[in-house]
């Protein structure tokens, strides 16, 4: 990208070498988001190694199709769609269609429910001391990771990048209601998982048989 | 004076419309619940929301007391995560390669 002697974030004067002008401002604009890439991709690919490819591919592929992108905009999303497509193709080739309809559905999550599944399970006035404080993070991770790939990138770019519905439709490349529906069926799933632990762990009180 | 009265007074509303704010339901809130924490309702139902959850006549308040933790737990366990020391410059190497 530049062929300078210094190779510090401070963006080469002269263009002379083709292409470097736009790849210094490539690196000032999509650099800074390569935390918020790599914890998306983390929560895609679920290991750290995995994660570090789909990183390189990522900003590979967006230099790579830099002049397609309107310096400005946000360039964040744009990172995160290109993400999402380099890792669903590679999850095409590395799966077969079989393993793909086992994966999502290995969990044998009940059809979700219109309600928070823990809401009728915990009667305290404060779930934040009284429940939350004693479920660790590693099992909310596990319980994320858990989800079918496409609820778990909705409720992560929601929960943890902070994106409105529209920019996250955007990424994922679907209308907002179906992003709403992502969501709301994510979230039950994962609230579900952590009842399910919550009770394993006696936290709150297992369920009636039958209820 | 009540919440009520106070968000009406920021946002303008006349007496026309407090009837409006009054009359959401159970079933409004909750469907609205997510759209509440992710800040993706207008002002008008916000207020409407809080209203409703302030009158503090149902389970609506316990209900997104929940929904807030559950928000905060799951940021809390992910949103620190950096990416892994050297990345960043086998990023930069593998654009200029």
């Amino acid at each position: 990208m530049t062929t300078g002697q210094d190779s510090s974030s401070e963006a080469p004067v002269d263009s002379s070498t083709q292409g470097s002008t736009s790849g210094a401002v490539f690196e000032d604009e999509a650099l800074p988001h390569l935390d918020a890439v790599y914890r998306f991709a983390l929560r895609l690919s679920g290991s750290s190694a995995e994660a570090e490819d789909l990183v390189q591919d990522t900003f590979l592929r967006g230099y790579r199709s830099w002049d397609q992108y309107a310096p400005g905009t946000r360039c964040k999303s744009w990172l995160f769609t290109i993400c999402r497509n380099v890792f669903l193709r590679q999850r095409e080739r590395a799966q077969r269609h079989d393993e793909i309809v086992e994966a999502t559905s290995r969990h044998n999550i009940d059809p979700v429910t219109r309600e928070n599944p823990v809401f009728a399970a915990t009667k305290q006035s404060n779930p934040e001391r009284d429940y939350f404080h004693q479920i660790i993070d590693r099992h909310v991770m596990e319980a994320i990771d858990g989800l079918p790939a496409e609820y778990r990138m909705a409720v992560v770019l929601s929960d943890i990048e902070g994106l409105p519905y529209n920019e996250i439709a955007e990424v994922m490349e679907v209308p907002v209601g179906t992003i709403k529906s992502r969501l709301f069926r994510g979230r039950r799933q994962l609230q579900k998982l952590l009842q399910d632990y919550a009770e394993e762990m006696g936290y709150i009180s297992a369920r009636a048989s039958g209820s | 004076m009540s919440l009520l009265d106070r968000m009406k007074a920021a946002l303008g509303f006349g007496e026309d419309t407090e009837a409006k704010i009054q009359m959401m339901s159970c079933r409004d809130v909750g469907e609205r619940l997510f759209d509440y924490i992710d800040g993706e309702l207008d002002l008008e139902t916000i207020a409407r929301v809080r209203a409703h959850v302030e009158a503090g006549e149902c389970e609506c308040e316990r209900a997104l007391l929940l929904e807030i933790a559950f928000h905060k737990k799951v940021k809390g366990c992910l949103d620190s995560a950096a990416a892994p020391d050297g990345l960043r410059q086998r990023v930069l190497d593998s654009l200029s390669g």
